[in-house]
């Protein structure tokens, strides 16, 4: 069992009402199947972690761990 | 006279005193339309090239766009162009708030000011009527107190005022002009050309209705993307939290310019995101004339020993981060107070940070020592002596004389190789994106005529997925797949052709970016229907785009008039450099020969001759700008 702990920091939380998702795969699975299955809108987030590590859509992740969604940047 | 238009365009001339007012035909605003093209036209025809910044001959020019003032959201903006005293190129700087439609409602489309008053004045225009009246009693004051006594002096609490501070007055090169102590013409050092002439503020009343072609259709389309605003998530983002939430992303990425550039993970960071900050000083939100969006913030803090008043507004992303880890600070009390000071005595924000980080640089590496500084300790981090360092460059004391100037001249001032610390194009520092993962942004800084500006265009990251904003909206541009923020190959310098273009004229309509695709919810559909139901006119995006090419092509050649070239095209030598540390380091560095090759391209897709950067004439003559074509020969 593949354990994945969604963090959502930053204003996220307000958004979704929870600091956190969790989700369990038994197989391997990839960013944008996670994205797609946190029921967070994709649109929302600019990019991933995992750990230090900002990774692409099609990474995959193959161990228990915890992840975060970063909101997309603003700015002027 | 045509709908969204008053019709009249007001000439001053404060050496003589006289005014007078000019009526164009509608195939001149059909033309030229407003905000930037307007100004640039008078600058390019009524300028005469290498005309001092500060010399009676630079016109200062405030200009109204067509739909500044509908009651769609979105459209408060307008225009301040002259020479700049901080790059020497064509200054020009947007702001919203509320002066701007007053200023229609007051009667014009624009102002266009020359001359050197002999004493301090101000302009009063109420409903067609202007007077120049004495400011001698204003002069050296904040800019908040003067607000008030204007009022009082008029009386008349619903004026609305553009108007310098202190530092623009003492020429400071990166002063700026601001309307209703919160809303800023905040770059390029326009306040300073202002303040040479002697000029401290402009203050409008108009009580006449706009001439909107049809009033209630706009109406309606502003309904409709106002109720979309909470199911948008940028515009959500914006109203919920405003430009600030962009900062606990930035420095999650590993990209948070930290001390003066030389770092870029800012251990502190969390202290800077829009948690702290809407916990600590965060008073309320405001917003612009007519738009529902309010991404403003406004900060107040009443501790023993800081206090920071409402009245000058909060600070926004890229005041947080220039007055805030650029300075190694993570106090966003002390962010808040430095921000207030900047807006008392009128000076930018990202400058003044960027001044300040430069000499804490320089003195961290012995360039700068403590008899220049007069005592102050000025290490990265001491946020006490980052107040007492706007004190000095505001009213130009001390180290301050030196740090009020544009970096390029302050480093040459300083010597001994401060000019290793500066990071700007053309003379303006560059704001709080980092090019390397940003490489659009950081094509449009080095292309910018007016300095590395972030509103130059949108930025990357909303073109990164094929779901990314940016690319699900504005496909009909033609833009149609995504491409990675830090990709410099054909698709990107292809990518942010069309993308300067319409950033272009947004800044020429009086459009905010913060209203519309892609960085928010207003769609191309609907502000195309927005600029035909207030002019009757029935524009096309055709036309729309060649409009934002012309006024492109018209600041191109007002530089090259200027001296400038296709070697003032550059970026500053950091950001060739990797990251250093976070989740980046060791990545990063922009490749300086296919920066090159990216820029050689998009001169090519401009119609601009591929060595020199220039348009070409026949570019000129497809874009009606053919009276344009003897000063590129």
């Amino acid at each position: 069992m593949i354990k994945i702990k969604i963090i959502l920091p930053y204003h996220f939380k307000k958004e979704y009402l929870s600091n956190t998702i969790e989700l369990n795969y038994e197989q391997p699975v990839s960013i944008d199947q996670i994205i797609k299955d946190s029921k967070v809108n994709s649109i929302d987030v600019c990019f991933v972690k995992v750990g230090d590590l900002i990774v692409k859509r099609d990474y995959i992740i193959r161990n228990s761990c915890d992840i975060k969604f970063i909101p997309v940047v603003g700015g002027g | 006279m045509p709908y969204g238009y008053t019709g009249n365009i007001l000439h001053v001339d404060l050496g003589s005193k006289k005014h007078w007012v000019e009526h164009p035909n509608e195939n001149f605003y059909r033309t030229y339309w407003g905000g930037r093209a307007l100004a640039l036209y008078y600058m390019l025809k009524d300028m005469k090239p290498n005309v001092e910044s500060f010399s009676s001959d630079n016109l200062l020019i405030f200009a109204t766009g067509v739909v500044t003032g509908t009651p769609a959201p979105g459209t408060p903006r307008y225009v301040v162009c002259a020479k700049s005293p901080l790059t020497g190129a064509e200054g020009e700087s947007e702001a919203g708030g509320y002066w701007g439609p007053e200023l229609k409602k007051a009667g014009f489309d624009a102002i266009i000011i020359k001359g050197i008053s002999s004493t301090p004045v101000y302009l009063w225009i109420k409903d067609g009527k202007v007077e120049i009246k004495d400011a001698s009693h204003f002069w050296g004051k904040e800019t908040g107190i003067v607000q008030e006594l204007i009022k009082e002096e008029l009386g008349d609490k619903r004026i609305r005022i553009a108007q310098i501070g202190p530092g623009g007055e003492k020429l400071v090169h990166f002063a700026n002009i601001v309307n209703e102590l919160k809303h800023y013409n905040g770059r390029n050092g326009l306040g300073a050309v202002m303040g040479s002439k002697k000029l401290r503020a402009i203050a409008v009343r108009g009580t006449k209705n706009l001439n909107i072609f049809n009033k209630e259709k706009v109406k309606d389309i502003a309904k409709q993307i106002t109720k979309r605003i909470t199911d948008n998530p940028l515009s959500r983002t914006l109203k919920e939290f405003g430009t600030v939430a962009g900062v606990g992303p930035v420095y999650e990425a590993g990209w948070l310019p930290t001390n003066n550039w030389s770092d870029n993970d800012f251990k502190k960071g969390e202290n800077l995101a829009v948690e702290t900050y809407n916990k600590t000083i965060l008073k309320n939100t405001e917003g612009c004339y007519a738009c529902p969006i309010h991404c403003k913030r406004v900060a107040e803090v009443n501790d023993t020993d800081i206090k920071v008043d409402p009245l000058y507004g909060g600070p926004e992303f890229e005041t947080v981060i220039a007055l805030g880890s650029l300075c190694g600070v993570d106090d966003l009390k002390y962010i808040a107070k430095a921000n207030e000071l900047c807006n008392k005595y009128g000076i930018d924000t990202i400058s003044t940070g960027s001044m300040i980080a430069f000499a804490m640089q320089c003195y961290q590496e012995g360039i700068l020592t403590k008899k220049d500084t007069e005592g102050i300790e000025l290490t990265f981090g001491n946020k006490k002596a980052m107040l007492e360092m706007i004190e000095k460059i505001a009213k130009r004391e001390g180290l301050g004389v030196v740090l009020s100037k544009c970096s390029t001249l302050a480093a040459k001032e300083i010597g001994k190789g401060a000019d290793r610390f500066i990071h700007q194009v053309k003379g303006q520092d560059v704001p709080m994106h980092d090019p390397r993962v940003k490489v659009g942004v950081g094509l449009q800084y080095a292309l910018s005529d007016y300095g590395a500006d972030h509103m130059k265009a949108t930025h990357d990251q909303f073109f990164k997925e094929a779901d990314s904003p940016g690319t699900k909206t504005m496909k009909g541009l033609g833009i149609l797949e995504p491409v990675s923020p830090t990709d410099i190959g054909q698709k990107k310098v292809a990518l942010f052709k069309p993308l300067d273009i319409y950033w272009s004229l947004l800044d020429t309509l009086g459009v905010c970016d913060f209203g519309y695709v892609p960085r928010s919810v207003g769609t191309l559909d609907e502000l195309l229907e927005i600029i035909r139901s207030t002019t009757g006119w029935r524009t096309t995006w055709f036309e729309l785009m060649k409009l934002g090419e012309r006024s492109i092509n018209m600041a191109r050649i007002f530089n090259i008039r200027e001296g400038f070239s296709s070697k003032d095209d550059t970026l500053p030598e950091a950001f060739y450099q990797n990251f250093k540390g976070g989740p980046l380091d060791g990545k990063g560095a922009i490749n300086k020969k296919d920066f090159e090759k990216a820029l050689r391209l998009r001169y090519e897709l401009m119609g601009w001759n591929a060595d020199t950067g220039i348009p070409t004439p026949a570019k000129l003559l497809e874009l009606s700008l053919d009276w344009l074509i003897d000063e590129v020969k």
